[in-house]
């Protein structure tokens, strides 16, 4: 059902001709702006915050416009891939992540007390990262096998049992805002495959509970489940006096670097939070600081429009799915970017705990730069699907 | 399989329920994104201002440069103190980057003759520590280096000679009491020292004159101000502004100098070599209260208080020859015999005594019930009241002090003591130094309120105002009170505020403040018969037949003549203190000199030469002309 007008010429076109042609028509560039939009500033922001750093920023801009590559040619690779074949072989993906999780227990490089990667001569691999898009499509292969078949509170109940495996795996490395990551997306697929609002009404409440008794009960009767350091980053965001040489003081610096962006920002030579080291992690966990020094708030709520967009781009994508499969997918990359957007911007603002967890295609890192690209991709193959290409 | 296949052409999965979800997904990220956005808000657009200035503060460091401490003189401008000038060759890490310093350093070491490695070291250190201040690389060069240095200028970019600033004293122990002390601020201190804008680092003043002129004498410290990243290391634009520190101002004393050194002479000579354990003078001019000298002896090295030499310092301290304390207006004596001019002079004014008198002075009295003995227990005869003060006679003043009681005891007025802080004793002068004493004129209510011992005699007794006629029993004085009730009779009956300060000036020279002369002085009535036989009475002393000093005082053939009153403290058991308290010439007095000597004998025998060799410095006489006190002991 092709609707372009037939030249002459057009008769000789072959079938790939034919099929790139529609591929290329079936591309969300809305979307696809929007990210590459945010890879060009993250770009520039990473320059601007490591250009006092030892080495200067060439070190980060090259290794980060290499992620960038590599990232492209990952969405491209997605993008070909049909998604509804992954939906058979959830329990191989499952296999699968779980391994890679071992062998990083096994031969795994730490870095700040964190053994999260795999050394792969001058980069590193991060399979919890990857784990991020893996659980959304193990999570919806395995529900749709079972939706309708399975009764809904059991079914909530094993997704859920199948999330907490590779998440205490994560959690234990440890990486607490990765292991967050996975409990998000579960609930994005609950989501979308209608399990009952009340399931996640006793979710909330059981949230609250886990929430007090880990963090007061448990601590008070003299069994602490969270390590020291690890508490103090999850309240610090409250009460920064609270940890002020740690997590207070990364929150505190970066409220500063923030707020005295002012309204159009300090400019990159005025940008002293940044590039004079006051702001730590300044091109991962908190680049968003960077970009709120240097362009205000003309520059946050850019980037905060931009992520709309990803949003939106990915929930259009979901509506027009052409498969519950897909669409299931679809939803849970929707709820990933939502969930990694705001809370790392909270993080940076001060409204939310500091978890470690970066902003996609913002924060410098190859792993999850990849992963993001993938989902992207991800989300392109679904919309090609839907034009039946 | 419940799983709807699309189609292509056909329609989608989407079902009314999904729809729902996917509803719900947009309205959830809507809401977090609504969150973020008055986040910003709030921190950018109107928390902005605010988080900008912190992030100043981060970022911008101020370095102080401190100032120069004014210079103290004396009142013909010999400097006491000032701030040593030693040109010291610097440079800031900052300013002398690495490939240039090898090279510069190397060339200095070269003209300065001394190895390059330590000059190295320092700067490595200074880069670590604060690199926008200067590191001394070579201290207190010679003048000739400095010289060598300035002409070669070019050839040491990054080098500097700068000055540095220690205070020093050019005489040592001169003036030592006077000037006081500097040092660093004491910890219990620094607060307070913060709340008027000093830094806790600085050099104050910590007692004397440097402690009292201090807000004139501190100057203006300069700054710096260097942008830094978090590690405190200056970073790209480096030096944002300064401002020079402005040094601070000259103080002119009223003392001078060669006066100040032969009284201090006098004291050390009186105490080293005796039984005397301290001694203590001023010179005033009666006129103005201008202090002209002030001394104090067992004395201290103030030096080694701007050097901080901490052995020193703690043996001052711990001595119990009390060497920091400035006994000519913190020591406390009983005046004795001195005490009489002011007994006089009220007994006079207030009719107890009639101006024509010719009185007993019988080698014992007895009153109320006690024998009151007279010095060395002689019997001098019928005395003119001059030559009551003359011979100094104690029957005739415990006459006085006897009529003293029965007014007080018929009237409840205290008239003795009245006239006795009118001349200035038993209260603070108001001399511009810190630590002043009060002393004690006892009275009623002293005696009431006073820490005796349990079953003391508390009621005002006879005994008091007669042994307070002849300065015993509990009356406590200082010399310098005693130079300013002498000035009382000298000028004619002015009680002055004794003023070390004569002026403040800035380092160019100029006017900044007048000190001397400016406190008005309090009349003290005295009619001129009194004026007259008290100054007989002390012109007597020095030069009469009978005066108790006119051995010391009687071979200077000084114009004019000389007035003053020995006296001997009856100290219970040790030896007596030593007063004399005079004034010269005594037809036109220029200058009244008191000292006492702390168990140091009678009035004639350690005070009186004293005075007369102090006064010799001042007056233009030899001092050797001065004579030795009679073998005859004589208060």
């Amino acid at each position: 059902m092709t609707t372009l007008t037939q030249t002459p010429r057009a008769h000789q076109h072959n079938a790939v001709t034919e099929r790139a042609r529609g591929v290329l028509g079936s591309v969300d560039w809305i979307l696809l702006a929007a990210v590459a939009a945010l890879s060009a500033l993250s770009l520039y922001t990473i320059d601007v915050a490591t250009a006092s750093d030892f080495g200067g920023s060439g070190f980060y801009v090259n290794r980060q416009a290499v992620f960038l590559v590599v990232g492209v040619v990952v969405l491209v690779a997605a993008a070909v891939f049909d998604t509804e074949r992954a939906q058979g072989m959830p329990w191989v993906l499952l296999g699968s992540l779980l391994g890679a999780l071992a062998v990083v227990y096994a031969i795994g490089s730490t870095v700040n007390g964190s053994r999260r990667w795999i050394d792969l001569g001058p980069f590193s691999m991060q399979p919890s990262e990857m784990g991020k898009v893996l659980m959304i499509v193990i999570l919806a292969g395995l529900a749709l096998e079972r939706v309708g078949e399975m009764e809904p509170g059991r079914l909530t109940l094993f997704l859920g049992g199948i999330t907490v495996v590779p998440a205490i795996v994560v959690f234990l490395q440890p990486d607490l805002g990765t292991a967050l990551v996975y409990f998000a997306v579960y609930i994005g697929v609950l989501v979308m495959i209608l399990t009952p609002w009340q399931h996640f009404a006793v979710m909330g409440a059981g949230l609250v509970a886990v929430v007090l008794v880990v963090m007061v009960v448990l601590p008070a009767v003299g069994l602490p489940v969270l390590k020291e350091y690890q508490q103090g980053r999850l309240t610090s965001f409250i009460d920064p006096t609270a940890d002020p040489d740690g997590t207070g003081y990364q929150i505190n610096q970066a409220k500063i670097a923030i707020g005295s962006g002012g309204a159009a920002g300090k400019g990159r030579e005025g940008a002293t939070q940044a590039t004079n080291e006051f702001l730590p992690e300044h091109q991962t966990d908190f680049i968003f600081a960077v970009v709120g020094e240097v362009f205000g708030f003309v520059g946050t709520a850019g980037v905060v429009a931009l992520f709309g967009i990803i949003i939106w781009r990915a929930l259009r994508i979901t509506a027009r799915a052409a498969t519950q499969f897909e669409q299931v997918v679809a939803g849970g990359l929707a709820t990933l970017f939502i969930f990694q957007a705001f809370v790392n911007i909270g993080m940076n603002i001060g409204i939310m705990p500091v978890t470690g967890i970066p902003l996609p295609f913002m924060s410098y890192g190859g792993s999850h730069t990849l992963t993001n690209m993938g989902a992207i991709g991800i989300l392109l193959a679904i919309n090609r699907r839907r034009v039946g290409i | 399989m419940t799983l709807r296949r699309h189609r292509p052409g056909g329609r989608g999965p989407l079902t009314p329920a999904t729809a729902v979800r996917i509803a719900a997904l947009g309205t959830a990220a809507l809401v977090l994104m609504g969150v973020l956005m008055a986040r910003l808000w709030f921190l950018q657009i109107i928390g902005g201002q605010a988080y900008a200035q912190r992030a100043e503060a981060n970022r911008i460091r101020t370095v102080d440069l401190p100032a120069q401490r004014g210079t103290i003189t004396d009142r013909n401008g010999k400097v006491l103190a000032r701030v040593r000038e030693g040109w010291n060759i610097v440079a800031r890490p900052l300013e002398l980057p690495n490939p240039k310093r090898q090279l510069v350093v190397r060339r200095l070491a070269e003209m300065l003759g001394t190895p390059p490695r330590p000059m190295l070291k320092a700067l490595a250190q200074g880069q670590q520590n604060s690199p926008y201040e200067a590191v001394v690389l070579e201290d207190d060069v010679p003048l000739d280096i400095r010289t060598a240095f300035v002409e070669r200028q070019r050839d040491f970019p990054g080098v500097a000679v700068e000055r540095s600033y220690v205070r020093t004293y050019p005489d040592g122990e001169l003036a030592a009491h006077v000037l006081g002390t500097v040092g660093p601020i004491y910890r219990e201190h620094v607060t307070s020292y913060r709340d008027q804008g000093y830094l806790g680092n600085e050099t104050v003043g910590h007692t004397g004159i440097e402690a009292q002129y201090e807000s004139y004498l501190r100057g203006t410290r300069g700054e710096l101000r260097v942008e830094v990243n978090v590690a405190g290391q200056p970073v790209g634009r480096g030096i944002l502004s300064s401002r020079s520190p402005t040094p601070g101002n000259t103080l002119v004393l009223s003392l001078d100098a060669k006066l100040q050194a032969a009284l201090q002479a006098q004291l050390y000579q009186r105490v080293e070599g005796s039984a005397a354990t301290g001694a203590a003078g001023v010179a005033m001019n009666p006129q103005t209260g201008e202090v002209l000298a002030m001394a104090s002896y067992p004395t201290f090295n103030p030096e080694d208080y701007a050097r901080s030499r901490v052995k020193r310092l703690t043996a001052y301290q711990n001595s119990k020859r009390q060497p920091l304390t400035n006994r000519a207006d913190e020591g406390l004596y009983p005046p004795a015999s001195t005490m009489k001019i002011v007994t006089l002079a009220s007994a006079l004014q207030t009719g107890i005594v009639k101006p024509g008198a010719v009185l007993l002075s019988d080698s014992s009295v007895e009153l109320w019930g006690r024998n009151w003995i007279n010095f060395g227990k002689e019997y001098q005869g019928y005395l003119s009241l001059p030559q009551a003060l003359e011979q100094s006679s104690d029957t005739i003043f415990y006459g006085f002090g006897d009529k003293f009681f029965r007014r007080y005891r018929s009237n409840g007025v205290e008239l003795q003591q009245r006239w006795a802080h009118d001349f200035g004793l038993g209260q603070k002068t108001g001399i511009d130094l810190p630590d002043e004493a009060d002393g004690r004129i006892p009275d009623k209510q002293w005696k009431r309120t006073y820490p005796f011992p349990d079953g003391y005699q508390r009621q005002w007794l006879p005994g008091d105002n007669i042994n307070m006629a002849v300065g015993q029993g509990d009356v406590l004085v200082t010399p310098l009170q005693m130079a300013v009730a002498y000035s009382v009779i000298a000028n004619g009956g002015h009680r002055v505020v004794p003023t070390l300060g004569k002026r403040i000036e800035t380092p160019a020279g100029s006017l900044v403040r007048q000190l001397s002369g400016t406190k008005a002085s309090t009349p003290v009535t005295l009619s001129p018969s009194t004026l007259s036989i008290i100054r007989e009475g002390l012109r007597g002393v020095t030069s009469g037949p009978g005066g108790t000093a006119t051995g010391v005082f009687g071979p200077v053939p000084l114009k004019g003549g000389f007035a003053g009153k020995t006296g001997t403290g009856e100290n219970y058991g040790r030896e007596d203190h030593s007063w004399f308290v005079g004034y010269a010439p005594a037809d036109n007095p220029k200058i009244v000199v008191a000292i006492v000597v702390a168990n140091g004998g009678t009035g004639a025998s350690a005070a009186a030469p004293a005075v007369c060799a102090t006064m010799g410095e001042y007056l233009g006489y030899d001092p050797g002309l001065c004579g030795v006190a009679p073998p005859k002991k004589t208060n």
